[in-house]
């Protein structure tokens, strides 16, 4: 089913936003998280990791599932499809990777929060993970980013297929309407 | 921007695509896109192969901190006995040990 165009505006916009914010918030965390790694005051450190776990709670997980969401009704309500070019197919596969890893990370940030609320030794904290987490995530965002508005050209078969269906039924349709006019002025 | 009139802008409907009688090809930049995915997820398990198959909160903490400062369990070192985890964290927290 193909949305309307204003539909489509709407769900274009949601998505973009969505994404964007994601990328946004995943440049604050990794700022955050380079901030605890490397600040020498206590407290900027502690504040760090506790303020890494509020915005993977409430900014970054809920970023990436309306990323994820806005992108199906994007691709499903529109003739690009799911699952008929490539660089539709990458973007999807690199959403989930990212969501998923996302959604498993909130319980070490939820731990390393743990341990900033008390007056744990600062070496407890001080933890490459998150920037290489933030890094990472950065660099699929980015990726997904670049696709989205390079749209690389690739078909998958199962979109050719489609394209040959459709191709086909207009051909038909073209016909049809022709033949019964010829057979009516007969 | 981009070449919109042969790929459309953002969200607009594809235009211009394969009309050959056979099927296309798998394109060079899939090839490579994949190339580096497979690599990233041979690195990931190779990681995790290594690291023992453990990849939880005490795996990213330095010195596997993690786990220590759960509430009711050890105190971390460094902390006196008075000082527990605060309520300000996340109060019943469990991380999970086999989490990620």
């Amino acid at each position: 089913m193909t949305m309307a165009p204003p539909l489509r505006k709407l769900a274009l916009t949601t998505h973009v936003v969505s994404s964007v914010g994601w990328l946004g918030a995943v440049a604050v965390f990794l700022g955050l998280s380079i901030a605890g790694m490397t600040s020498q005051n206590p407290e900027t450190v502690r504040a760090a990791y506790l303020a890494m776990e509020s915005i993977g709670l409430f900014v970054l997980v809920p970023f990436s599932i309306a990323s994820l969401i806005t992108g199906l009704v994007q691709s499903l309500g529109t003739k690009w499809g799911l699952f008929r070019n490539y660089w539709v197919l990458a973007k999807l596969l690199i959403n989930l990777v990212a969501s998923l890893i996302l959604l498993m990370y909130t319980q070490t940030l939820a731990a390393l929060a743990e341990i900033a609320s008390t007056n744990a030794d600062l070496g407890l904290l001080r933890s490459p993970s998150p920037v290489l987490h933030a890094v990472g995530g950065l660099v699929l965002l980015l990726a997904a980013a670049a696709l989205s508005v390079y749209k690389p050209r690739g078909m998958t078969r199962y979109g050719w297929r489609k394209q040959q269906e459709q191709r086909q039924a207009t051909q038909a349709a073209r016909r049809t309407p022709v033949r019964v006019t010829q057979e009516a002025a007969r | 921007m981009t070449d919109s009139a042969a790929h459309g802008d953002l969200g607009d409907q594809p235009v211009g695509s394969s009309s050959r009688g056979s099927a296309p090809g798998t394109p060079r930049w899939v090839k490579v896109f994949g190339a580096l995915a497979l690599i990233a997820v041979v690195a990931l398990v190779f990681m995790l192969v290594a690291g023992g198959g453990e990849h939880g909160p005490g795996r990213h903490t330095s010195n596997g901190a993690g786990q220590q400062a759960q509430p009711g369990s050890q105190i971390p070192s460094g902390v006196s006995e008075g000082q527990t985890p605060s309520s300000g964290g996340a109060p019943g927290h469990t991380p999970p040990a086999g989490g990620h």
